[in-house]
């Protein structure tokens, strides 16, 4: 008998451990029928035979629950009584198990949040061409007690940076705010950022649909030209879409992975 | 050695017996008992409340099967046999036996 077909028939004791108890139970008294007819033989009156026989048994049941253990699935409805009495003890101590369960559920809540962050900001790489090479410019304002990054450069320093700049392949700027867009009689508040025509080109991606910013668009007249993520798009119903191009020109849709800034724009 | 107080064998030598018992061929739980005791020249005394753990546990390991079969006397028994593993097992523990005995028979014999 292989392992396999050994399990299989504990598994099976499960669903007839009665019958596995009687062929336990006729393997003894066989055994006792035997040794009571040997003792027979040997000059014994019968009665006497036979409780001699049954004496050498001992504690029968304890043999039997031996054997039911080893042979039987015995440790399954033992997991299944340690269960249901767990769940009894659980029901019966409320405060307790709800502060437990209130302590894991907090516990296991901070740990995924932070692991979300830092596996957003430290681990996943930004959905962008040579993610590596991209940097921050900001210009720090010493008289301010504030962070660093708080400030970037004035608009004059960047065209000057610009300008004068060796180091960086593209350079660009952009402006992240917070938006209302009313759309028939709902309104949602949607991150945005505005943006000038180098922002897709530095940051190597390109959109699903339409065309990105050009030199053009940065012209006073064309204030009202917009790009959508994918995410928006999909969240919009149609009748929204219409009466968003109505008061814009849909540049272009970005494809599924582009995220600008980790979802923290629309 | 009275026959009230026969020493108990050592912890795990009588599943030892037990596999040698059936490696004579197949037999029903009684049968082995009265093979060990026969084989034992009646210096050891098996008792029910030993060899019936130690089949089942033997069994467990797969070193012995067992199916329903008829006895001598045309019973409805549970007969034992060794496996092929059982076997093997057999032959390790003889071996294990063996050295083990030589050496404590090495030490008690010393003057």
């Amino acid at each position: 008998m292989s392992r396999l077909t050994y399990l299989l028939l504990r598994l099976r004791s499960l669903w007839r451990s009665d019958q596995l108890h009687n062929e336990i139970l006729e393997e003894f008294s066989f055994h006792i029928d035997q040794r009571t007819a040997d003792n027979i033989r040997r000059g014994m009156p019968e009665e006497i035979a036979r409780r001699e026989a049954e004496q050498r048994f001992g504690r029968l049941s304890r043999i039997k629950e031996q054997g039911y253990e080893l042979r039987g699935a015995g440790w399954v409805e033992d997991l299944i009584q340690d269960l249901r009495y767990s769940l009894r003890s659980l029901f019966k101590y409320r405060s307790f198990s709800s502060v437990t369960i209130l302590t894991l559920a907090l516990g296991i809540g901070a740990c995924t949040a932070i692991f979300s962050l830092v596996n957003a900001v430290l681990i996943r790489s930004l959905p962008y061409g040579e993610p590596a090479r991209l940097v921050y410019v900001f210009t720090p304002n010493s008289h301010l007690n504030l962070p660093a990054e708080v400030f970037a450069p004035s608009s004059a320093d960047f065209f000057d940076l610009q300008k004068q700049n060796h180091s960086f392949a593209e350079m660009t700027r952009f402006n992240q705010a917070m938006y209302n867009l009313a759309v028939g009689n709902r309104v949602e508040r949607i991150g945005a950022a505005k943006i000038d025509a180098n922002f897709f080109s530095t940051l190597q991606s390109f959109p699903e649909f339409g065309r990105v910013l050009a030199t053009s668009d940065e012209e006073p007249e064309n204030d009202r030209v917009i790009i959508i993520s994918h995410a928006l798009w999909q969240g919009m119903l149609p009748h929204s879409l219409v009466s968003l191009l109505m008061t814009a020109t849909l540049m272009a849709i970005f494809q599924f992975d582009f995220d600008y800034f980790h979802r923290l724009c629309a | 050695l009275s026959n009230s107080k026969k020493p108990e064998l050592p912890q795990g030598t009588f599943d030892m017996l037990v596999l040698k018992a059936l490696s004579l061929g197949p037999m029903h739980g009684y049968g082995i008992g009265q093979r060990i005791q026969q084989l034992a020249n009646e210096m050891l005394q098996v008792e029910e409340g030993t060899l019936y753990p130690a089949l089942y546990r033997i069994e467990s390991r797969a070193w012995i099967e067992s199916e329903w079969g008829l006895s001598e006397n045309n019973r409805r028994a549970r007969f034992y046999k060794l496996t092929r593993a059982g076997r093997k097992q057999l032959a390790v523990e003889e071996t294990q036996w063996e050295y083990l005995s030589l050496a404590i028979k090495k030490v008690m014999q010393s003057t």
